[in-house]
């Protein structure tokens, strides 16, 4: 993972002018000679909108930040700058568009951390995933593999039971969600108390390890939802014979 | 007249900072419009006759000469074997995804066999639908420049916002021969939530409701401090205010065939009339509660009274098509009806009730019926254009990608890279691998669309990485970069990682054209270009006449006080033989004017000079 620590960014020069860059919205464009400034390396999301690292985010705070920077920034308004200042205005909207799309989706927040951080490896799409099994629960994957048998010698008492299950499944993802609040706010918590970004190449391991459970939570409902799937499909065989 | 005022007029006109004005174009279906922005408002430029609407019609009866517009038109149902209409339906696809509707066209489709690209056979030669889009455009140009007074090489085209990428490269491709500079393609629906929220200076939610005349298009944006935000978009290219025509011609046709014998698309001449007798019954019948149509078969005529009910029963399922995309263009933005502060209509068949109806029951609102349905697109690209040449930084367009991008993979599978409504431009890296040892090249086939399979989905291109260093399988690490630009167009790009240096690419548009043959287009057109440099030297001769004739109009009132009666009968003669002229087609007719009307008012310039100084004195 590049990442650089937010002490190189601060003390950044606009790659035209050389004149410093301060703030949020210099980041992104010299207010002194209008450039569109080159994607540094270890920028992060959280840096281009100005906006603390953390899982809880202020919504309109965000809008405000992006619309702000938008309006100085787009590639409409370098549609006859030249050249290199067209292209850098496209790479660095399409920077700040993922920013702007990723902080507003808690799920995708969660993702992009965890991707940050380094604890979630950055996945070619082409390559399979690797399948994280030791989220899964124990005691679920029995019932699951029970209820399987079941359907198939005594479909009368097996609805009984998917009912049962299901009650279970859904009892057991929201709990999973209340952890994930709970290690969320922990993070959020710590993460102020460093005065730089801490998400760079030595995240503390305090923060590291809330990460790796959060992780491992995560992976577990991904499994609540393919069962989910999997029941689904199984209600449908029911109704149809 | 010899006097100074054509550098105030030639500077009215230009306003892009690349020198000229950026016009917008509205591409239709149907019809096409082009305006621009004069002193902050959106103006829809008008023909000599005072018509703004440009029918998307080019008809080859002379095939040297193709005609475009009202005069293509009028030859539909005259000459329907050398007409071609709504080319829109055509435009970036390939033969075989049109099989559903070809019936529906009079004119021949065939296709080619080196790309699978639709073609139009017209007599002994073929076009393709960029072509006959860039005559539409060459005339849309023209157009603007007279209007205007001075030569346009600047525009920004819409398109449905449902249009893929190869449509919106046909769409770019077509500017580029027509003699376009394409600064940015627009999405139409979008275009319109400018031109609606330019001076009302809404805030809110809207939904703009867009069924033009092939494609119906929805929108979903998001309205604050001059901030334009799609949240969500979505459509149908293929539903539109032809498929209301269709509706009557396919009742007919039957009815006809069952009453009279005939059979109306065995015969071209027929085919067109009837449509154009379906579409009249449709126009008739938004303001009237019935509309007869009548139909001229040979000795034969078929004639039936068309009440609203009836058309309505008849519309009403294809018109619930709009619903779905609607509902999912809601789900996507996240929001519930009751969300919406207003529904927008755009586009032509808009103005019918069952339509306005349609869209009060999928909103649950009564729709907004304010803008002009078939100029509001224009005037939103006029805006956009003049955001682009920096004279209106309050607005901004923050634009989405209406499908999503992804490549080919294991099992004939689609995996996602963007996913639809991300905002643009954007971009999405993959890092390829090879699976053989020393194997130098990886293809990577490019697809967009929301389905699994490969084959449900839209193939864009194929792209070979090629050049690879050999190397055991699964060492090479190329990074493939997929930048969406601001007019929602692909462009692919490859680093080698390891090296760092660029990877060579090649590109295989699945329909369209590929950069050099897009290149070989143009140099044809400068080398067969005899009806273009005409048409330029006509534009160039217009373009001198004008400052003439508007100083001599503006010195009139002076002019009366100054020179004899006779004098001025003189002036007026040869004024009116050059208003005259300008109306024609001869160059040497407009020259020949501008000057004895410059060389009859040379005293006349002299006295107002005099005159000038006296009263200054």
């Amino acid at each position: 993972m590049d990442v650089v620590t937010v002490s190189r960014l601060d003390s950044i020069q606009c790659s035209e002018c050389a004149s410093p860059l301060d703030g949020f919205l210099a980041s992104h464009f010299c207010p002194k000679c209008q450039t569109p400034q080159p994607l540094r390396e270890g920028e992060s999301y959280f840096y281009a909108l100005g906006v603390p690292i953390q899982f809880a985010q202020d919504q309109e705070i965000i809008q405000k930040r992006f619309y702000e920077i938008s309006r100085a920034l787009h590639p409409d308004r370098f549609a006859s700058a030249p050249a290199h200042h067209r292209v850098q205005s496209m790479s660095r909207m399409s920077f700040l568009n993922q920013a702007y799309q990723t902080l507003k989706s808690p799920s995708a927040l969660r993702d992009y951390i965890l991707k940050f951080s380094g604890v979630r490896p950055t996945l070619s799409h082409l390559e399979p995933t690797k399948k994280n099994s030791g989220s899964m629960p124990m005691e679920l994957a029995e019932a699951w593999f029970e209820l399987q048998e079941l359907v198939l010698e005594d479909p009368i008492s097996a609805q009984a039971k998917l009912i049962e299950f299901e009650a279970e499944l859904s009892r057991l993802k929201a709990q999973s969600e209340t952890h994930l609040k709970v290690l969320e706010s922990r993070f959020d918590e710590l993460s102020q108390s460093f005065p730089r970004d801490p998400l760079h190449q030595d995240c503390p391991p305090d923060l590291l390890t809330i990460l790796k459970q959060m992780d491992h939570e995560l992976n577990g409902q991904n499994y609540f939802r393919s069962i989910e799937k999997d029941v689904e499909r199984m209600k449908r065989n029911a109704n149809s014979s | 007249m010899p006097i100074q005022v054509e550098s105030s007029i030639k500077s009215e006109a230009h306003s892009g900072s690349r020198g000229g004005p950026i016009v917008g174009i509205d591409l239709g279906t149907t019809n096409s419009l082009v305006a621009w922005v004069e002193g902050g408002r959106p103006q829809v430029l008008k023909s000599e006759g005072g018509q703004s609407l440009i029918p998307s019609v080019v008809s080859f009866v002379d095939p040297n000469q193709p005609r475009v517009g009202e005069m293509a038109k009028r030859n539909q149902t005259g000459d329907a074997s050398h007409t071609v209409f709504s080319v829109k339906r055509l435009l970036g696809r390939g033969f075989k995804d049109l099989q559903p509707i070809l019936g529906s066209f009079p004119y021949s489709l065939i296709e080619d066999p080196a790309s699978g690209v639709v073609k139009i056979q017209m007599g002994d030669r073929s076009y393709s639908a960029i072509e006959i889009s860039a005559y539409i455009l060459k005339e849309v140009k023209r157009r603007a420049e007279v209007s205007l007074g001075c030569s346009v090489t600047q525009a920004v085209i819409t398109v449905p916002a449902y249009f893929n990428d190869s449509q919106r490269q046909a769409t770019r491709t077509a500017g580029r021969l027509a003699g376009l500079d394409v600064l940015r393609i627009v999405n139409e629906p979008t275009a319109a939530s400018l031109a609606y929220g330019l001076d009302k200076k809404r805030q809110g939610l809207i939904a703009v409701y867009d069924l033009g005349g092939g494609t119906f298009d929805v929108s979903i944006l998001k309205l604050q401090d001059g901030i334009f935000e799609v949240l969500a978009t979505n459509g149908d290219t293929q539903l539109g205010g032809d498929d209301l025509d269709q509706v009557i011609v396919l009742r007919s046709a039957e009815a006809i065939s069952r009453e009279l014998g005939v059979d109306v698309f065995a015969d071209v001449h027929f085919h067109t009339s009837l449509m154009s007798a379906a579409e009249g019954v449709k126009i008739a019948l938004s303001t009237q509660g019935e509309a007869v149509l009548e139909l001229k078969l040979g000795a034969q005529i078929y004639r039936k009274i068309w009440t609203r009910a009836e058309f309505e029963a008849l519309v009403r399922p294809v018109l619930e098509r709009t619903r779905e995309p609607c509902v999912r263009a809601l789900a996507d933005a996240g929001l519930q009806i009751s969300d919406l502060s207003d529904v927008v209509l755009v586009g032509g068949p808009t103005r019918l009730q069952i339509v306005q109806e349609m869209a009060q029951n999928i909103f649950g609102k009564k729709p907004n019926t304010s803008v002009h349905p078939d100029e509001v697109v224009a005037e939103g690209a006029a805006i956009q254009a003049d955001i682009l040449a920096g004279n209106n930084r309050e607005l901004l367009l923050l634009d989405v990608v209406p499908l999503s991008l992804g490549l080919e993979t294991y099992g004939g599978l689609m995996s996602t890279l963007i996913h639809r409504n991300t905002r643009i431009p954007t971009v999405a890296r993959e890092v390829f691998t090879t699976f053989v040892e020393n194997q130098t090249g990886v293809d990577i086939h490019v697809l967009q669309g929301e389905r699994e399979r490969v084959e449900e989905n839209r193939s864009l291109a194929r792209f070979k990485l090629r050049d690879i260093q050999p190397a055991p399988a699964g060492i090479p690490r190329v990074e493939v970069t997929f930048l969406i630009d601001a007019d929602g167009i692909l462009q692919v790009a490859a680093k080698d990682l390891k090296t760092g240096g660029e990877q060579s690419i090649e590109v295989r548009p699945s329909y369209g054209l590929t950069d050099s043959e897009v290149e070989k287009m143009l140099m044809s057109g400068l080398e067969n270009g005899e009806s273009d440099r005409a048409y330029k030297n006509l534009v160039e001769a217009r373009n001198k006449a004008e400052p003439v004739l508007r100083a001599v109009e503006k010195s009139w009132a002076r002019a009366q006080t100054l020179i004899s009666v006779d004098e001025l009968k003189g002036i007026q003669s040869k004024l009116d033989a050059l208003r005259y002229a300008i109306q024609g087609e001869s160059v040497e007719a407009i020259l020949e004017a501008t000057s004895e009307l410059n060389q009859s008012t040379v005293r006349l310039a002299e006295l107002l000079i005099q005159d000038s100084l006296n009263k200054m004195e």
